[in-house]
């Protein structure tokens, strides 16, 4: 042994942190659809568990962990861990949602993760 | 702020962290990760590795449970010492014993009592009863609820204006992959006498995770 124990950017208990937002927030439909697809995925072929969830966005890097909420960085960790998997190719899931934004006069910037109005 | 873009998951992660750098919350992305799930979706339906009917049947089970189910436990403990005993030492059978499946791991009863206070947290992730008790609260699964509980939990519960005095003790419980915990508040008077329906209303989610007590 003799090394200092590991410690990932998710082990945040103890840090120092600012005043706890009180305020209440809907469970989204689309947080619910999340869930329920990494829940159905898991009871059906149980080929994603949630300890995997959990060590992909342990893993997906400090700077994405910081910037995300809760739900989108389960999202984000799901189509990775599909990826991951070859049941799902990543590149697909993105041409979709530029797709869809199109569809919708938007478009997507994959890189600061936001939707906004096509010009 | 830049937002960077994602790198593929590694098998663990070698990034330190600074112990005295201040957590950061982040909440960005809702609108990005609405547009990825729909994605999503609509792959996994089309590969046929999904149907409609399995993401509802899931959306439906995530949407029943709620407090009063936590509440009616609490109740009935409040009503049967005996009941309280044997939710304390097994929370999962004491649940079950009243129709509620604990899913997703163990329950883990802790018992407030005059000289003892429990309070509820998940440094690691956000684990919670959510098979009894629904989703979280957004207060739960804030990084600054998640770091600053266990350093100081009694300044964490008078922000949610519970000041207890310096001789009670207050125990936090960090929750696992395998755990998840419930707080038994301390009874109102006359607790046991009352019937089930009248004590459920006077439980919240604050009492069941600590950040409350009972009022009076």
């Amino acid at each position: 042994m003799g090394e200092p124990p590991f410690r990932g950017y998710h082990d945040i208990g103890g840090l120092p942190g600012g005043p706890i937002q009180q305020d209440e927030h809907p469970f989204a439909d689309w947080q619910k659809l999340s869930e329920a697809i990494r829940g159905a995925l898991e009871q059906k072929d149980r080929c994603v568990s949630l300890d995997e969830i959990r060590r992909a966005f342990e893993s997906f890097g400090e700077p994405l962990y910081e910037t995300l909420g809760f739900y989108e960085r389960r999202a984000e960790a799901l189509t990775l861990l599909l990826d991951e998997k070859g049941l799902v190719d990543r590149a697909e899931v993105l041409a979709r949602m530029d797709a869809l934004a199109a569809g919708r006069g938007q478009r997507v910037d994959h890189a600061a993760k936001t939707v906004m109005e096509a010009k | 702020m830049p937002i960077p873009s994602t790198v593929p998951p590694t098998r663990f992660s070698a990034d330190a962290i600074d112990p005295n750098r201040p957590v950061i919350e982040g909440h960005h992305g809702a609108e990005y990760y609405a547009l990825m799930t729909e994605a999503l979706h609509k792959i996994l339906l089309e590969k046929q590795l999904l149907t409609l009917a399995d993401t509802d049947r899931v959306i439906a089970a995530l949407e029943a449970p709620n407090v009063t189910w936590g509440a009616r436990i609490v109740a009935e403990a409040w009503r049967d010492e005996a009941y309280a005993q044997r939710l304390v030492e097994d929370g999962s059978k004491a649940a079950a014993e009243l129709g509620f499946k604990i899913k997703e791991a163990k329950l883990v009863v802790v018992r407030n009592t005059p000289s003892l206070h429990n309070v509820i947290v998940c440094t690691l992730c956000s684990c919670y009863p959510r098979s009894l008790l629904g989703q979280p609260p957004w207060w739960y699964i804030s990084k600054n609820y998640r770091a600053r509980t266990v350093r100081e939990p009694r300044k964490v519960l008078a922000e949610f204006g519970l000041e207890l005095p310096a001789e009670v003790e207050v125990r936090v419980h960090d929750s696992n992959a395998d755990m998840r915990y419930l707080v038994l508040p301390m009874p109102p008077p006359g607790a046991a006498e009352r019937p089930v329906e009248e004590l459920i209303p006077l439980v919240t989610r604050h009492m069941l995770v600590g950040t409350a007590v009972v009022a009076g």
